[in-house]
């Protein structure tokens, strides 16, 4: 039980923050200026994004639920 | 997007000096430490921690995604703060927020006059100051701590002077 209420708070959570990063990725699609770096700087944020994401999947599976 | 008409070029891509953001991610970058400090003193407590281990290391990856979307939200307002010359006008977009931002825009044959402020000795330091451009219509554009303030003036104020001169051959024609 208490697994499936954890899971559901963790989906709502991760719904929640990549709507908010794809919002923000929208934001800099629509604007970004072809002549400078920004987008490798985005590539970078969106990278450690991605990885944290993976690691805390991988712990949640791993908590004594 | 920012659509150019087919004579028109982008002289020059402002955005606020560095140190703007500076401050923002000196503190992204502490609030990022946080939660490492807080994995040693765990591990330093070993045993009396025991299970809850996990949870804390699982909340604190967590944490580390949400002080990282921060900072990419600091990173945007930052970027999408831009003023864009182009040989024909000026375009002033203003990110407020996530979900909020406001775009303007004038002629450079509106341009009346200039004024440059560098407003504190940082500003001093570090060469970033606030161009203030008033137009015909009564309105100004502040456009604020920018670096190469001096040239995007003079920049403004030649291609103002050229459009003026275009106007009054086309008049007098």
């Amino acid at each position: 039980m208490s697994l499936i209420v954890a899971l559901g708070l963790y989906v709502v959570f991760l719904a929640i923050y990549w709507f908010l990063a794809f919002s923000v990725l929208w934001h800099l699609k629509e604007y970004i200026l072809p002549i400078d770096s920004s987008r490798w700087i985005v590539r970078g944020f969106l990278t450690i994004m991605a990885v944290l994401n993976i690691v805390s999947l991988f712990l949640f599976f791993q908590l004594p639920l | 997007m920012i659509h150019l008409s087919p004579d028109e070029k982008i002289l020059m891509v402002l955005h606020r000096h560095w140190i703007v953001i500076f401050g923002k991610f000196s503190l992204g970058v502490f609030l990022l430490l946080i939660p490492f400090f807080v994995l040693s003193v765990a591990l330093s407590l070993g045993e009396a921690f025991g299970s809850l281990f996990l949870l804390v290391e699982f909340l604190s990856v967590v944490y580390l995604m949400i002080v990282v979307l921060l900072m990419l939200i600091f990173w945007m307002d930052y970027y999408l703060d831009v003023w864009i010359i182009t040989s024909e006008r000026i375009i002033d977009i203003e990110q407020k927020g996530l979900f909020n931002r406001e775009i303007s825009e004038f002629t450079l044959d509106k341009v009346q006059d200039i004024t440059v402020k560098v407003p504190n000795m940082m500003a001093t330091f570090l060469k970033y100051g606030d161009v203030i451009i008033q137009t015909a219509g009564e309105s100004s554009f502040e456009i604020k701590q920018i670096p190469n303030f001096y040239e995007a003036k003079n920049l403004i104020l030649d291609y103002a002077k050229k459009q003026n001169v275009g106007a009054q051959q086309m008049g007098t024609n």
